[in-house]
Order: structure tokens, then sequence, then C-alpha cells
């Protein structure tokens, strides 16, 4: 545990000099705190003893304040210096992760869910925290508090001292058994409570079964089942959960009447002398550390669940990115010519080779359309291009230089990528045609975010929109069509002016007319520009000068449109069916 | 040579990556990476960034603290979602809410005996121990004072095994009544989630169109547990407390109201402080919530679209974003850290306050006249009392708001219970007769969605009993649509759908779809077993049958060869089974209720392999043998088998007849048929 913990502690000593203040707090707390009551006691002997007077008594009640607003005082400071450092320790943990996390590769990605990233990023770094946090303050705090309650106990009775420390373990152990069953109790709960949100979420989801069927009442039977479970394992829940603090109570109690029991005799002088002040100290100090004594059960499971944890996190920051700057890289390079050549480059995926041996070159300036059927490997060459990934075998040379001597930054910043399901971000639509431009004002911004959209064909689209640019998305009603999306991300992509163009099957969801004027627009863009178009619609490669087709990850057919076409393969049999398509639409 | 400061540069740039590494956690394997990223000239891009320190932006973050808190107040109003947090209190609500419990009165009413039952013992235990201090151990008052030793310890065992019985007692009682108030809280969440449940059942499908399926999820859990909340914690707790607290100040004025009047006096300002510290925690709280859904929504973000980030360069700009958002939050943290952290010192203060006044008043009788009518029990019994009157008091703010979160829970669960029932039975809607024919008929029916554009526009067919027709056209045409109206998800806004010659709303809806076997275009599975998916939790559906239906539908072969047969699992949404498959269990699923009209939407979809294709091709076609059959058809073979053939477009029917009259036409059909049959020689190649 404290080897795995170990990665922890750089996160946590930078706030050594505040926390070694919030120990000495926690000290003085725990010494002020077991003053107060002491002092009630103080007074009932002089009390007794008739040796109180005014003055006295003024002292007492005086003490008893400032004892407890000094206890206080330092409470305050305590928890907020080790709160406020755990939050620090959770923020830095994110920032650490988050910045880790843009260096992975993409194949990372692919591999992980999001949803399990983000468990570990919100549940586990919350125990983590909490174990930063509460546990290492409420521990020590219950620690200095136990060592001070017992030294002043055995000071005023040793045998009274030795009942409460005889039950005192009695009691967490309890706890911290019974805790362990509401703990198993618990989990039972919560997965029902899954089965039953998830049964009404494919209800709802598949209602239109539900209804086409008319099995709604059978629905109503099964979800009330899943509910009786549900109400069945939380009373299960509750039945060992409702006596736990009665429970405590009444062993508390048991202690008192031992307490009383042999404390009475004490003050009675039988084996022992102990006044009534003494006694009625003891007891306000056991109540004192009632509390306490379960919390420390509490605190245990903290620690346990705060390992574990961080063994998990820990995962994620050991990753290593597959696809990263290296001792290789010559930060020289700072710009990208556009010429692209691939060198006998093969890639396997699981044990089947998705490219094998592929070598072509990209001219810069040249317009190059790839096509074949899915599956074939045409994205594989994109992402190869973008060094998304690097190939098991061979080399790509951008420019005549081996792409991984390039800066990973430099490569993609001249390579504009618009892939077939663009991701967008919940943000406007400016800021997403926007996106990899350096910061700026938007209205330094605009023109060009205009003048890519138009081209784009998508500035008539957005016009439409209430907020025209500045409509954000992925709120309330404003989603895009599959087109606008391709075409905000054509849009992203060019407004870079990147010297390579990678159209991955970019305009497989924009209609044909569309589809006509974007190219036409691409064409004057394309001027000094590397081109490559990925698509199945042959349309699409009007500006192409050549076209490589694609089969089982081989180039299979290469030439100019006209000559694929007299060549009557694949492209040419393509060619045909959707020159009758198209005639289709026009009906 | 530029070399030196180069190198200058680069040992500054490794200098800090090596104490980002200290501080974070760069293993040996990861310092390849970093290594690599140490040499990068700060100025590689154009889009990189002005240097930045997180350290310096944590010490920026500082917005005046009246902004702040301004924003977190603005913050705490309503959920990510945009609801309400709390509502005040409504009359209304409340009498329907409380409508829930008539059912458990009885229940009820025990409960709250037992409750107030404890509440009158807590109070006795401090009494105890006074009586024992006074009597027997100090007994300097008579009878007591001529008692000998042995009567004294006498009585104190008497005094402890009443005290130790009463515990006891009260355990039981303890336990009786939380689990008492449990099972009712159960009780009535159990009855809540069934009501909304079967009422969202009733509602019609316009309705599924617009509300999204996680608000309907909210409303059944967590608005729920609100109102569950709200009835043991909130209403109940209540009623303990209010009781407790009646029980101490009922003992408190009974042995001594001088003494009592001292020890309450700091109550009443404590109330006020922690009310108000309450209010900043929660304040605090739900801006925590927030900016916490917040960053993670844009971690989320950039998770799923981390290849872009990375293509486009952001990586910077977006930890940077991130840092912004988390430091909001950490703001937020603290601020609610801030006022919490005063909670239990102000309480633990105010209680020394209160033995410093009751050490006080007590003291000022007891200096001049040890035998007055305060006794050293009673001192330490008040002590103990105004520690009792402290956790009732700190929690009653909190159940205050507890109910009020409910009133917003319960406003939106009665708003989902009021919703009205649109597509409803008509009083005595008709079952079905045995002589069933199963003629589908439309009569000039227009129709459109939530009153948005037309999708059908004056459509007229009628389809013979045991006919099968097949609708074509373009997306968009309006052909889902016409199924969805046979079966009644949506009602006609012109015009009339009949069955049988009577009009679809006439007819009682369940019956009615239990007649029409459904199809759809996502077959959607739902999770369970192979054999649950095709009887739909029919258990009564013999073994017999659901294997002669898939049998039928030549699903029999794949399933047979599972693992577990008909009773492989089904994960959600059938993850695991392929497209082609789920269709086939859908086939047999819709064949095992024997249906006299069978719609199907029929989706060729690429990722089915040639062999499942004709199986389903199959499958469709025998199907469709005897039945009235309304099939949206994509594939070419479908449309050969059926005997008529419903072109349509935008909305409107163009074209119709069999398919070889069709072709002749040379019309839309034609070119729609040509299309498809060179798709299909194309893909053979």
């Amino acid at each position: 545990m404290l080897k795995t913990l170990r990665d922890l502690l750089p996160y946590v000593r930078r706030h050594r000099l505040k926390l070694v203040l919030g120990m000495g707090l926690i000290v003085t707390n725990g010494f002020f705190s077991t003053l107060t009551p002491i002092i009630p006691g103080r007074a009932i002997d002089e009390f007794r003893n008739r040796s109180m007077t005014m003055d006295r008594l003024w002292l007492y009640a005086l003490a008893l304040l400032g004892v407890a607003v000094a206890a206080g005082l330092a409470m305050v400071f305590v928890r907020r210096i080790f709160m406020y450092t755990s939050w620090e320790v959770q923020f830095d943990v994110r920032h650490d992760i988050f910045k880790h996390f843009t260096r992975l590769d993409g194949g990372y990605f692919d591999r992980t869910r999001v949803g399990d990233l983000m468990a570990r990023l919100t549940a586990d770094l919350g125990a983590v925290r909490m174990l930063a946090g509460v546990a290492v303050f409420q521990g020590l705090n219950t620690l200095f508090l136990f060592a001070f309650t017992f030294y002043r106990m055995f000071n005023l009775s040793v045998q009274l001292s030795l009942i409460t420390l005889a039950t005192a373990p009695l009691t967490s152990l309890a706890f911290y058994l019974i805790l362990r069953v509401v703990h198993r109790r618990y989990q039972y709960v919560q997965e029902q409570f899954s089965n039953v949100s998830a049964m009404a979420q494919e209800n709802f989801s598949g209602i239109r079964v539900v209804k086409g069927f008319g099995i709604e009442q059978r629905e109503v039977d099964t979800f009330g089942r899943l509910n009786n479970e549900f109400v069945k394992r939380n009373l299960a829940l509750v039945r060992v959960d409702g006596p736990l603090f009665p429970m405590m109570e009444f062993l508390f109690g048991l202690t008192m009447s031992l307490l009383l029991l042999v404390g009475g005799r004490l003050v009675l002088g039988i084996g022992g002398d102990l006044t009534v002040g003494e006694f009625s100290s003891f007891v306000f100090l056991y109540e004192g550390i009632q509390w306490p004594m379960i919390s420390l059960g509490w605190i245990g499971s903290l620690l346990q669940r705060g390992t574990t944890s961080w063994g998990r996190l820990k995962e994620i920051l050991t990753q290593v990115p597959e696809v990263a700057d290296g001792p290789e890289t010559d930060y020289g390079l700072r710009t990208v010519v556009g010429r692209i050549e691939f060198k006998d480059v093969s890639v396997a995926y699981g044990g089947v080779k998705a490219l094998d041996h592929v070598s072509f070159v990209i001219e810069a300036g040249e317009a190059v359309g790839i096509t074949g059927r899915t599956g074939s490997g045409k994205t594989l060459i994109v992402n190869l291009i973008a060094r998304v990934i690097d190939p098991d075998e061979g080399q790509i040379l951008i420019d005549g230089i081996d792409n991984k001597r390039f800066p990973v930054e430099v490569l993609r910043r001249f390579i504009g990528l618009v892939p077939q399901e663009p991701f967008l971000f919940s943000d406007s639509i400016a800021d997403n045609i926007a996106y990899g431009l350096p910061e700026a004002p938007a209205e330094v911004l605009a023109p060009r975010v205009l003048r890519a959209a138009e081209i784009a064909q998508l500035a008539g689209d957005v016009q439409e929109f209430p907020s025209g640019f500045d409509t954000r998305l992925g709120e309330r009603g404003v989603t895009l069509s599959g087109g606008q999306r391709q075409r905000t991300a054509i849009a992203r992509a060019l407004v870079r002016e990147p010297s390579i163009l990678i159209f991955d099957d970019a305009l497989s969801a924009v209609d044909t007319q569309t589809e006509a004027r974007i190219l036409e627009g691409l064409a004057d863009v394309q001027r000094g520009r590397t081109t490559v178009i990925v698509a199945h619609r042959i349309s699409a490669f009007q500006n192409a000068h050549r076209v490589l087709v694609l089969d089982n990850g081989r180039v299979v057919e290469e030439g100019t449109h006209d000559e694929l076409i007299a060549l009557g393969g694949w492209y040419a049999d393509m060619d045909r069916r959707q020159q009758l398509e198209s005639d289709l639409e026009v009906a | 040579m530029a070399g030196a400061s180069e190198d200058a540069k680069g040992a500054e740039a490794a200098r800090r990556a090596a104490e980002e590494g200290q501080r974070g956690l760069l293993t040996s394997a990861a310092n390849r990476a970093a290594a690599g990223a140490a040499r990068r000239p700060p100025d590689l891009l154009d889009t990189d960034l002005p240097d930045y320190s997180v350290e310096e932006a944590k010490a920026a973050y500082r917005p005046r603290d009246r902004e702040r808190r301004r924003a977190m107040r603005a913050e705490s109003v309503r959920d990510e979602d945009g609801e309400e947090f709390e509502k005040a209190y409504d009359q209304g609500i409340m009498v329907r809410l409380l409508g829930y419990l008539r059912p458990y009165r009885l229940q009820l009413s025990f409960g709250v005996g037992l409750l107030l039952l404890s509440s009158a013992l807590t109070p006795v235990f401090p009494t105890l121990l006074a009586r024992a201090l006074d009597d027997y151990i100090i007994g300097t008052a008579e009878p007591f004072a001529s008692l000998d030793i042995d009567g004294r310890l006498r009585g104190l065992t008497v005094i402890v095994a009443i005290y130790l019985a009463l515990r006891l007692l009260s355990f039981g009682i303890r336990f009786g009544y939380t689990y008492l108030v449990s099972w009712l809280g159960q009780r009535i969440v159990y009855d809540m989630r069934r009501e909304m449940f079967a009422k969202i059942q009733r509602l019609h499908m316009g309705f599924f169109d617009r509300t999204p399926v996680g608000r309907l999820i909210t409303r059944i859990t967590s608005d729920v547990d609100a109102i569950q909340q709200m009835m043991t914690d909130g209403v109940v707790g209540l009623i303990a407390d209010v009781g407790l607290m009646g029980g101490l100040l009922f003992y408190m004025f009974t042995i001594n109201w001088r003494m009592a009047l001292i020890t309450l006096v700091v109550m009443p300002p404590l109330f006020f402080i922690l009310n108000l510290l309450r209010r900043r925690i929660r304040t605090a709280y739900r801006s925590v919530r927030l900016r916490t859904s917040r960053s993670n929504a844009y971690l989320a973000e950039n998770l799923s679209g981390m290849k872009t980030v990375q293509l486009f360069n952001r990586e910077a700009r977006n930890a940077r974003r991130f840092d912004e958002l988390n430091l909001q939050l950490l703001d937020a943290n603290n601020e609610q850290v801030r006022w919490f952290s005063l909670f239990f010192p102000t309480i633990g203060i105010t209680s020394a306050i209160s033995t410093a006044l009751i050490l006080y008043y007590a003291g000022t009788q007891l200096v001049p006249d040890v035998a007055s009518f305060v006794t050293i029990g009673t001192l330490v019994a008040y002590i103990q009392y105004s520690g009792m009157f402290f956790r009732p008091l700190q929690d009653l703010s909190d159940k205050f708001n507890i109910i009020q979160a409910a009133m917003a829970s319960s406003e939106r669960i009665f708003g989902l219970l009021d919703t009205p029932e649109q597509i409803a039975d008509l009083p005595g809607a008709a079952g079905f007769e045995s002589s069933f024919r199963g003629e589908v008929a439309f009569e000039d029916v227009w129709f459109a969605y939530d009153d948005e554009e037309w999708v059908l526009r004056g459509v007229d067919f009628t389809i013979a009993p045991g006919e099968s027709v097949a609708f074509v056209g373009h997306t968009g045409a309006g052909k889902t649509t016409i199924i969805s109206l046979v079966s009644r998800f949506y009602d006609v806004q012109k015009g009339r759908v009949t069955i049988d010659g009577k009009d679809v709303r006439e007819y009682d809806q369940v019956q009615l779809r239990k007649h029409v076997g459904i199809v759809l275009q996502d077959p959607f599975l739902f999770s369970g077993t192979v054999r649950s998916n095709i009887t739909l939790g029919d258990d009564s559906v013999p073994q017999e049958r659901v294997e002669e239906a898939a049998r039928f539908v030549n699903a029999h072969g794949f399933i047979s060869r599972l693992p577990e047969g008909y009773d492989t699992p089904v994960l959600e949404r059938g993850a695991g089974f392929s497209t082609g498959q789920k269709q086939l269990i859908a086939f047999a699923r819709a064949l095992v209720q024997n249906p006299d009209i069978l719609l199907v939407l029929d989706e060729a979809t690429a990722n089915v392999d040639t062999e499942t294709e004709e199986l389903i091709q199959d499958a469709l076609k025998k199907l469709m043998q005897g039945r009235t059959s309304i099939i949206i058809a994509h594939r070419l073979s479908t449309i050969q088998d059926v005997d008529r053939i419903l072109v349509m477009r935008k909305g409107r029917l163009i074209e119709q007849g069999n398919h070889f009259e069709l072709l002749k036409v040379e019309g839309y059909y034609r070119k729609l048929y040509e299309l498809q049959y060179r798709e299909r020689t194309g893909k053979a190649d």
C-alpha cells in the first residue's frame, strides 16, 4: 500500500509547510478540546470542598470559554488546511492527467472506453482526494485526540481508564464489522438500482417495440418485480444499517454503566479514591471520544479505497505514447511543402495485413483521389500521412524526409484532415471552424472563418440559424445534419491553409449538387497544395489529377479518370452505377 | 552558430520538464517522450501560446469575493439540466404527496408513536446519572444521607440496572421505528415509480419523440429519491427532532426551570448562525456540483475528440481551458470548505458557552449553599442536556431544505403524471372479432409530426386481406409513417386509417397492436436471453412454439449454435449479435405472436453477409404468406415477391402495380429498379 502511494507524495509534498502547520494545529486542538471536560469537574470538586468563590467561578467560566475557543479556532484552520490541500491535489492530478492524455496516441483512445477513463478521473480521483484530505486529517486528529484523552483519563483514574480501553476496541471492531456488511448490502442495492434504471432505459428507448407488440402490461409487471427486489434489498440494508447507530449508543451505554458502577464505588471510597468532579470529568471525556471511535472504522475504509483508486490512476499516467517526438526529432523542421511518398508500407491489425507493401508518390501540389470498397485500407493511408499512427513496416517520407524526423506538431499543423464522421465540439460554429487557428479576438478570426465557410458551402446554412456563426452546437435544439457537420469540418481544415489537404470520405453525407459547388470552390484553394481525396463517389474526383484504387490493402488500379475508365475495371464499373443513380436523383 | 543560446533554452526547458516530472509522475518509460519534448523550442508553431504556469494561474484566479459569491449564488438555483433545485412549500403538492401515505396509515401512526416514545426516553439517561450521583454517590440529602455503604451500592446497582434496561429498550424502539419508516419510504417510492412507469407506457409516441430518455430516467430515479428522502429524513426526521427537543424541554423545565432557561439561552442565536452556514455551504455545494459536471463534460468531450484536438494542435490551449474550469471548481470547493470548517467549531464553542453559563448559574446557587435546589447531579445532567439539544438543532435547517428539494421534484413528477395521453382508447373501444379479415385502408390521409410539414399528403389505398404490398421510394417519402399509422402510434390529422372498415381509433390500442406484428428497421433487442427476446418476456409461450417460429424464419440455425442456445444472454442493445442475426430474431418475435397483419421495415444493411442476407429474404417471403403484409422494402427480391408495389414520393402515392407492370411504365420505379439491380450485380463481382 505504501509503495503504491509513494508516487502520490510529490503532489502532497508541495504543501508541506502548510501541512506542518496543520499538524501543529491538530495537536493544539487535541490538547485544548480534551481540556474542556476537565474544567467542570474541577469546579464541581471546589463546590464540594466549599473552596469555590465567586471570583474563582468567573475564572472557571472564562477558562472553559477560552479553551473552547482555542480548540475551535485550531479546528477551523486544520480543516481548511487539509481540505484545501486535498482539493489542490485533485487539481494537480487532473492537470497532469489531462496533459498526459493530450500526448497519448490515437490508438490508445481506440482501445480505451471514454466511460472507463471518466470513471477513473471522477470516482477514483475522488477516492484519492478523500485519502489525501479527510482520511489523513481525521486519522491524525483521532490519533491525537485519543492520546490526549487517555493521558488525561489515566491521570484521573487507572481503573476507569482500563475499562474504557478494554471496551473501546470492541466498539470500533463492532462498527467496522457491521460497516462491512452494510457496505456489501449497499452494493447489492446499487446493483439492483442499476437494474431498475437499465430496464427503464431500455423500455423507453425501445418503446416502439413495447407499444408495437402491446406488451405494456407485462413491462409494468417486470418493472414492478425489479422494483420489489430493489425494495427488498433496501430493507435488507436497513436491517443492518438501521440498528448501527442505536447499537453504538447501546454499546456506549454499556460502558457507561460499567463506569458508573465502578466509578461510584471509587467515589464512595471502595478500592480507591476518586472525587465526584473527577468522575464527572471522566464521563465527559468518554463522551468526547465516542464518535471518533466510530470514525476509525470509516477512516480505514477510506484508506483502502483511496489506495486502490490511486493504482488505477497510475495506470493512465504510466501509459507511453506510441506516436511522439523522440531523440530523432529535428526541431529545425518547421514547415511542410507537401510531397508524400509511401515506401513499402505495411500495417497489420490482429495478424491481418491491412496495408500490404504499399508504395506510391504524391507530388507537392498534386491532387490525388483514393477509392476502394469498405475496409480496403483507405482511412489507414490517411492516418499514416497525418501520423495518427505509425506503420509496422516501411517508411513514409514527407518532402523526402522520414516523417518521424518532423516534430509531430509541425506535421499536424500543415496537414488539414477532414474525417468522414467529424468530431465537432460543443462551442459555437465559428469556434469550431477556427479550432486550429492561433488564439485571437473574434473579430480578427471572423473574416477567415467566413471565407472558409463559403468555400465549404456552409455559410448559407449558417446564416439561416438564429445566431448565425455564434450558434452553439450540441445544446438544446441545434443539431447539424451529417452534411453540415462534414462541411463544418471542411471549413475547419481549410481555414488553417494547410500544405496537405486530406478529405477522408468527407463528402459522403453531402448531396451531389453541394458536392459540385464545394469542389468548384476548392479548385481555387487547391492550387499550390497537395490534396488527397478519399471517396466512394466518382464525382468527388473531378479535380483529381490521378486516382488510386485500393483493394485488400494493395493499390490495384492507378491512373487518370480516363485511363481508369479505359481500363474497364472496378473503377469503371463504379462509374457506370453512379451515373444511373444521378439520373434517378434528377428524376 | 546560435548553438549556445539554443542550448541554454534547451537546458531551461529540460529543467522545467524535470521539475514537472518530479511534481507529477513520469516514470522512466515516459521519459523518452519527455526528452523529446524538452528540446522543443517554445515558438515552434504559430499556434503556440505565450508562457503559462499553473502556479501563476492559480494565484491569479482570485476574482473579487463579492463577484465570486454572486456567481455561485446564481449557479445554485438550477442543476445541469436547467431544473430547479428547490421550490417553496406548496400546500397542494404536499397534500397530493401525503396521499401516497394513506394506504399505510397504520404503519405510519405506529412508527410515529415509537418515535415519540424514543423522544420521551432519550432525556431520561442524564436524569438517571444525576440520580446516581446525587442520591447514592454523593448522598448528602435525606433519606440518602443515612444510607450505609451497602445500601448505597445496592441503590447504585439498581440505577445502573434500570439504565441498562432502558438503553436496551431505546435500542429496540429506535431500530423499530427506523425500520418502519424506511419500509414506508420504500413502499411509497415503489408505488410512485410503478405509477410513473405505467403512465409512461400509456403515453403517445409523439411524447417520446420530444422527450429525451435521460429526462424520464431522472424522473423515476433521482426525483423519486428526493421524495423518499423527504418522507423518511424530511418529515419523519422533523417529527423526531421536534419530538426530541420537546422531550428535552419537558424534562429540563420539570427538573429546574431556571437552569432550563439558562441552558436554552444560546440556542436561538446558534440556530440562526447554523442556518446561515448551512445556506452558504449549500450554495457552494451546488456550485461545486455544477462546476464538476462542467469540467467533466469538457474532459469527456476532449477524450472523445482527442484525435481532433491533436490534429489541430490544440493540446496546450485545451489543457489551459481545462485548468480554468478546474480552477473554478477549486474555488467553489474552497468556498464550501471555508464555510463548512466553521460549522462544527461553532457548535463546539456554543456548547462551551452553554456549559460555562450552566456552571456559572449553578455556582451562584452552590457557592453560598451546597444544599441549594441545584445539585451536582443536576449540573452534570444539564451539561449533558445542552449537548443533546445541539444535534436536532443543527439538522433542522437541513430538514426544511430536503422538503423544498422534494417540492421541486414532486412538481416535475406530477407534471409527468398529469401529461395528457393523446392517444387514448375511446370509451368502450372495441376488441377484435373472430371474423377478423385484415383489410387495411387509408382514406385521404394527411399527416404531419408535431405540426411540422406534411409527411403524407392525401394518401389513399386499400390492401385486401392476405395481400402483400411493398412501399418503395426515397428517404423522406413517408413510407415509415404509413406503418406507424397502421399501428396507431400517431393519429392522423385528416382522413382516416381503417382496419376491416373500422377506424383504428375505435379499437382498443393494445388489442389492435397484438394483431399487427411489426418488425422494425433497427431490430431492438432487450437485455435478457434470446428466448425472452422472441417471446418478449411472455413465459407462457412454450419452447416448442419459440423454436418453431425460429425455425420458420431461419433463425434456429444460428441460435442453436450459440453457447447456451435459446438461453444465451443478450446484452444491452443486443451487443454481440450481428445486424442480420438481430433481424432474424425480430422476425421470430413477430411470428410468435401469429399476427394477422404484418408490418416490416426492411432495411438492407451493408454489413449483412450474403448467406444471412439470403436467410432473411427467405424468411420474409414465408412470413408474408397468408397475411396482410406491408413491407417498406429496400431489397429487390422482396419487391419481386409481393402482390403489389406502391411507389411513394414526397408524401404522395405516385405509381402502383406489380413489378412487371411498373417496369413497363418507364417511370420512377423503373429508375429505382435499375439502380438496385445494378448495385446487386456490382456486389456480385
